[in-house]
């Protein structure tokens, strides 16, 4: 008995050792003769990542005192690794907006403002920007007094309406409609309204999706929440407003298009076939698709596509069409020295504002251009012939949904709710919670079930917010 | 004189013994006691992977585990889960005692061709063989639903998603269940049948009267190692449901709140629980098996 | 009359025996083709294109035989990379483990070992512990010894041996005369001798068919792997086919992955009808034996 003892206690102590040692190798290895060694983590699929190789290739060939070790992941798993080395953490990695609070939170992240200046700045969306500022005294997000700012935009990715315009085709001749009229509908500039949508909806799909085509392949949450001035929860997510009756409107319009209209696929369906996938098969006409899907697309997809802004609630006056918005930020570790921070840095604004690489990136069918001007002209109006051809045509949609168009005051996006708490336990929950009461199906109205859960829904924002402390 | 060296050589063969089994006994305490007793701790602290600080929380995390708004219900429906895929241990225990017996009974030629047929399941890469299943259950373009002309929801119904789950993994399990009972058949000396043929015995009642008697150390270990398995199916819930809340297991839940989520106390104390539900299982066993296990 | 009755009772009974054995052919071929259907299904899948893999009308047979499917995976992936590294994992654990194993079963089942029964016991009660529940504390210290991304934790706690590999074979060894060993002390062998030349060779086929499901085991493990492996250098087979799985996300390029899954099992299946044919034949020979 004895030995046990004594063995265990090995054991244990082998365990209490490894996992104590090996936390404190912040030196400054990597900094040798000048030259700085960094590593830089990021995610994509293998396309992705070669793009992103050969970038930093040639960021290399420029900078030769800097060698960058790129790694990268699976989207999917990114997270997981990222955060399974919160104490090793490589110099510079994406952060995705929905992350970003509880890791500048946690002080992870490493304040850049004194390496950035105002004027690289103003060059880029300051919406993407301003999202990346934090206060450490007060917890709050966004540009304000006192915050600092903590990552570059990665970029700006909003999630719009698609729809396969070689299918619509087929539907019109099919079904003997007016060519003309439907398409005086699908504008760039003039969004429809909900009630347009459905009807045009159940034009193109009389026969709620007997023939395997379905009107549309599902509907964002958000863009119908938005869509209706409605939100989650309040400015600083500290009360719910899932029983507002803007926002259980707006899932009803979403269940609706399934239950009465039938244009949509069911929700059982829409778990084994998502929208992305159906939308690629062309068993639908409408889905939502955002910049970072043209690499994919423009490689597989036989089918012409265009995109336009998302539907709003016409029957509401405060409403009008908003997409959300999607972002990811370039990081540096807090824990970088600050020969690997300006390093990192350097990179990091190659990626973020170097024209070339910006180029580079709408080329290949990435991202909408970080930088404003090239945004606006260049990347809309394809001035030096990169996007020939290539659709979506109406790229316009996503630069307006990015910046809002002031003068008519029609398109607008907002960044994902998730950016605004600690995890998205909530927000996971939330959804388990309507797919469990079986609310897409209609055994309960999405007024009953938002009322039902909403003490729970409150509940959960309350711990989000403890977590911030 | 002659008991103490017959003492001396017991000694020495004593501690030859136990060096024998000592590498075990090494790996045994630190890969499983030492990590196990470090799961224990972690069940009662909250620990901040970001910061690296851990905190005191007591017994909260099993309490969170049943009560918590944000956990406790993918908990329960997580235990519910894996319980009921459990159904296709004994599914697959019975249709391979019954090939083997077919096997058997039928002195069929070409028995290897099937052996080696219905074993290739048993050895064929899990993720793949959960792809492409996951494939043939599709909701709409899988083959299944595509011969019936129904959009039968295999793959998104929380009920629907175990059925296809028992089937797959029946079919899948009783090849091994068919090896080893044959293996286990064969092995049953030819004279307990002569003598019984003798006695006017069929092959039916040979069956359960001689050979069923004499291979229940296989079902045995064919249901320990399935029901320690089972209690532990992971790839099912990741690969084959994605996730999907009616294929999720416990093991899918540790994983989830831990590994994937950093929740490290909160995954801790389920794991601990499961543990312990599977020790209680185990040791059920092996009480009851004393009673029905034929050993020589 | 007596003998015209036995008569019929035989031919009765042979009839029922032919009838009785096509239908046992019948069962037997009808379980083989829905076990053998999705590897069918796999196969045929990955020479079509991705709008008629995902066709809502059946199509059995691709119309165009795409071959495009393998030459893309290999850009994809480095699947040879995933092969070698399972291979290190396999060969590493393998070797040392199985030593290890049927080293202590033989002393359980022939030695006289001091509470013999508590140390059995003790082992045993690793089989009821989750893996589960032991994921986190490896993981971590794995992390904090920058075994993370490497085979490390995976090799690792195979080279101690695999306990029900050693109950299997203490099992098996029990159901062996203590004559032999009595017969070896007397010619004054020792332990390992013992356990060396008398009851491994003994033991062969027993211990043959424990390797082959090891190896099957370590194979298609794929929880372990999936968490410690991220990168492609270190992937073994199992985490790489998830990922091709995954990073194709929502499961389009279906022919692609399904190019992957069907090159990801030939090693597999190489190796599974090489030892299959051995693995049945020394069952066959132990049940002549017997």
């Amino acid at each position: 008995m004895k030995r046990l003892a004594v063995l265990l206690l090995a054991g244990a102590m082998m365990f209490g050792i490894s996992s104590c040692g090996g936390k404190s190798d912040n030196d400054e290895s990597g900094t040798e003769g000048g030259n700085v060694t960094i590593e830089f983590f990021g995610w994509g699929d293998p396309a992705e990542q070669e793009n992103y190789q050969t970038l930093v290739n040639l960021f290399m060939e420029e900078n030769s005192d800097i060698t960058v070790v790129y790694r990268a992941e699976s989207a999917s798993t990114y997270m997981t690794t990222l955060t399974n080395r919160a104490n090793k953490l490589p110099e510079l990695f994406y952060m995705p907006d929905y992350d970003f609070l509880q890791w500048v939170a946690n002080g992870k992240l490493k304040d850049i403002s004194s390496y950035v200046t105002e004027e690289e700045l103003s060059q880029l969306w300051p919406q993407a920007v301003d999202e990346y500022y934090f206060n450490p005294d007060t917890m709050t997000l966004g540009k304000s007094e006192g915050a600092a700012l903590y990552g570059l935009p990665k970029d700006l990715g909003p999630f719009t309406l698609v729809y396969n315009k070689t299918l619509l085709d087929q539907q019109i001749q099919k079904y003997n409609l007016n060519s003309e009229e439907i398409y005086a509908k699908l504008s760039p500039t003039d969004p429809m309204t909900w009630s347009e949508f459905r009807a045009l909806l159940k034009q193109i799909d009389p026969d709620g999706g007997a023939d395997n085509i379905y009107g549309i392949s599902h509907y964002e949450i958000e863009a119908a929440v938005y869509s209706n001035n409605a939100s989650f929860f309040n400015e600083d997510a500290s009360e719910e407003r899932i029983s507002d009756p803007r926002f259980y409107e707006a899932l009803q319009f979403i269940a609706d298009l399934t239950l009465v209209d039938n244009v949509m696929p069911t929700a059982a369906d829409q778990v084994s076939t998502n929208g992305y996938q159906r939308f690629k098969g062309q068993g639908c006409i409408f889905s939502f698709m955002g910049p970072w899907d043209c690499a994919e697309f423009w490689k597989t997809a036989n089918f012409e596509y265009d995109i336009l802004p998302v539907p709003y609630n016409g029957d509401n006056p405060d409403a009008q069409s908003t997409a959300w918005v999607g972002s990811m930020a370039y990081c540096v570790s807090a824990d970088a020295n600050n020969a690997k921070t300006q390093a990192a840095l350097k990179l990091a604004k190659y990626l973020c504002y170097n024209e070339q690489a910006q180029r580079k990136f709408y080329e290949l069918g990435q991202q909408v251009p970080n930088l404003t001007e090239m945004a606006n002209d260049e990347y809309i109006n394809d001035t030096q012939g990169l996007l020939e051809n290539k659709n979506p045509p109406s790229r316009s949609v996503w630069v307006d949904t990015i910046n809002g168009t002031s003068d008519t005051d029609k398109i607008g996006g907002k960044v994902r709710s998730r950016y605004y708490t600690y995890s998205s336990d909530w927000f996971d929950s939330f959804t388990e919670y309507l797919t469990s009461v079986k609310m897409w199906d209609g055994n309960v109205t999405a007024e009953k079930a938002c009322k039902d859960y909403a003490s729970t829904f409150q509940a959960a924002l309350d711990e989000m917010r403890a977590n911030l402390g | 004189m002659i008991r103490q060296k017959v003492n001396k050589l017991t000694r020495r063969e004593n501690i030859i013994a136990f060096l024998f089994i000592l590498p075990p006994i090494i790996g045994f305490c630190i890969f499983t006691i030492g990590a196990m007793a470090f799961s224990f701790i972690y069940s009662f602290q909250k620990y901040n992977i970001l910061t690296g600080e851990s905190t005191w929380l007591g017994w909260q995390n099993y309490k969170d585990l049943f009560t918590h708004i944000l956990y406790s219900k993918s908990f329960y429906t997580s235990i519910v889960n894996t319980l009921v895929l459990l159904l296709s241990i004994p599914l697959s225990m019975i249709l391979g005692l019954s090939l083997a017996g077919l096997l058997r009974m039928g002195n069929i030629k070409g028995a290897k061709v099937f052996q080696v047929l219905y074993y290739l399941p048993a050895v064929s890469s899990a993720v793949a063989m959960n792809i492409v299943w996951r494939y043939i259950f599709n909701n709409e373009f899988g083959i299944i639903n595509l011969i019936i002309g129904k959009k039968i929801p295999w793959l998104s119904d929380d009920t629907l998603i175990k059925v296809a789950i028992i089937i797959k993994n029946s079919l899948n399990g009783m090849g091994t269940a068919m090896i080893l009972y044959l293996a286990g058949m064969l092995s049953v000396p030819k004279d307990y049948y002569e003598a019984s043929e003798l006695d006017g015995a069929g092959k039916v009642k040979q069956f359960f009267s001689i050979t069923l008697p004499l291979i229940t150390p296989i079902t045995f270990y064919l249901l320990i190692t399935g029901l320690i398995g089972g209690l532990q199916s992971y790839a099912d819930s990741q690969i084959f449901g994605a996730g999907v809340q009616g294929s999720q297991t416990i093991v899918y839940f540790i994983w989830a709140r831990g590994i994937n989520q950093s929740r490290y106390g909160l995954a801790s104390a389920a794991s601990v629980l499961l543990a312990v539900v599977i020790m209680i299982v185990t040791l059920i066993q092996f009480k009851l098996s004393d009673k029905w296990v034929y050993e020589e | 009359m007596e003998n015209v009755k036995q008569i019929n009772t035989d031919a009765a009974r042979k009839g029922l025996h032919i009838a009785s054995r096509v239908l046992i052919y019948l069962v037997l071929i009808l379980g083989a083709f829905v076990l053998m259907f999705p590897y069918i299904w796999m196969l045929l899948t990955s020479f079509k294109d991705d709008y008629e893999a995902m066709s809502l009308t059946l199509v059995l047979f691709p119309k165009h035989w795409i071959f495009s499917n393998y030459k893309e995976i290999w850009t994809i992936v480095p699947l040879l990379r995933g092969v070698g590294n399972t291979f290190i994992v396999e060969v590493s654990v393998i070797v040392v483990g199985t030593f290890v194993s049927s080293m202590a079963a033989f002393s359980f089942a022939k030695l006289k070992l001091r509470h013999k029964n508590f140390w059995l016991l003790f082992l045993m009660s690793g089989m009821m512990v989750p893996y589960a529940a032991l994921m986190m504390p490896q993981f971590r210290a794995f992390m904090a010894l920058n075994m993370f991304d490497t085979l490390w934790p995976l090799i690792l706690p195979g080279l101690f041996g695999n306990i029900s590999m050693m109950f299997f074979l203490i099992q098996y060894m029990r159901g062996i005369s203590n004559a032999f060993f009595e017969a070896a002390k007397i010619d004054g062998a020792g332990y390992m001798r013992m356990f060396v030349s008398v009851m491994l060779p003994m033991v062969k086929t027993a211990l043959a068919a424990q390797i082959i499901f090891w190896f099957i085991g370590i194979w298609n493990d794929y929880f372990a792997p999936a968490i410690y492996l991220k990168s492609y250098e270190s992937m073994t087979l199992q985490p790489m086919m998830a990922r091709i799985n995954s990073d194709n996300s929502g499961g389009t390029n279906l022919p692609l992955i399904m190019a992957g899954a069907v090159l990801s099992s030939i090693p597999m299946f190489v190796i599974y009808i090489t030892c299959q044919k051995y693995f049945i034949e020394s069952l066959a020979i132990s049940g002549v034996k017997g």
